[in-house]
């Protein structure tokens, strides 16, 4: 067991809550905040999360890209309501250990069956990934 | 708030003891985050096609108790990255861009499968493909594209 708190970052804004799912609770912690147009995170980069070049791994920023549209659909359906049918992710730079990675993301287009969403992940200013993704609104038979 | 971040702990698990699914054998992880998510398998068959497979588990799940899609995704990128490096005479490339695209819920138990493709290697871009499978049934499809870095 490890203290989360990294004493070199400054501390997590007023509002934002840590997402208990299992893969989110295994590879974070990952706090999100629902915002008026859309859904935040922010997650402090550990060595875990590195690949074998020292940079953290594109897999930790793909689910980190699902988690924050995923979040963003939820704010707005209700949790469990959608599922991700399409990702695409576009690694503009790398991130570090040490370094706090915050996200934006947020609907473009919601129709009956699908929601089309895009975001991003930065460290500062500087983007480090660029996504956008569709999900689709679940049935009630297949909404958990 | 800080007093919530002081409660707030987490477990940097070693990497979970999974038996390899029958033919397969356990993959050497350099990558952290493979080890933390992992184990991964591999084995080639009787063609010569390398194969690469993970067991769902508990970890992996999502709030909906299907598999989280960047479970997916991270197997995804670890064996796109094998297939570039591979055709590049491993040459250190970097990740440019993935499409994902889900098709099937995969569930805890299932052994999730595949045997990546090149789709074309240029002298600084590659572009390899994977269809995942769940019991010879496609769940997800990934491309991405490598850049060899280096390379103009």
């Amino acid at each position: 067991m490890t203290d989360a708190t990294d004493h070199s970052l400054p501390p997590i804004p007023e509002g934002f809550r840590v997402l208990y799912s299992n893969f989110m609770t295994h590879i974070g912690p990952v706090w999100y905040r629902a915002d008026a147009d859309g859904c935040s995170l922010i997650v402090d980069m550990k060595p875990h999360h590195l690949n074998g070049g020292g940079t953290v791994h594109g897999g930790m920023l793909m689910s980190l890209a699902d988690t924050l549209l995923g979040r963003t659909i939820s704010a707005v359906l209700g949790d469990g309501k959608a599922a991700t049918v399409s990702l695409n992710c576009d690694f503009l730079s790398a991130a570090k250990v040490g370094e706090r990675l915050t996200g934006r993301g947020r609907i473009t287009r919601q129709t009956r069956s699908v929601v089309f969403l895009a975001g991003e992940l930065a460290v500062g200013e500087r983007l480090v990934l660029a996504t956008t993704g569709i999900w689709k609104v679940l049935g009630e038979r297949e909404a958990s | 708030m800080t007093q919530a971040r002081g409660q707030q702990t987490v477990t940097y698990a070693a990497a979970a003891v999974v038996p390899p699914p029958p033919g397969y054998r356990a993959m050497p992880l350099g990558d952290p985050f493979e080890a933390h998510v992992g184990p991964l398998f591999e084995k080639t068959d009787a063609d010569g096609a390398l194969w690469y497979a993970f067991v769902l588990d508990e970890r992996h799940a999502n709030l909906r108790g299907v598999a989280h899609g960047g479970m997916l995704m991270t197997f995804a990128d670890a064996v796109l990255g094998s297939a570039a490096w591979t055709a590049t005479a491993r040459q250190p490339c970097v990740t440019l861009s993935q499409e994902s695209n889900f098709l099937r819920a995969v569930r805890v138990g299932d052994v999730v499968e595949c045997a990546p493709r090149l789709v074309h290697k240029g002298s600084a871009i590659v572009c390899v493909e994977a269809t995942l499978l769940v019991r010879g049934e496609a769940v997800m499809t990934a491309r991405s594209l490598w850049k060899i870095l280096g390379a103009p």
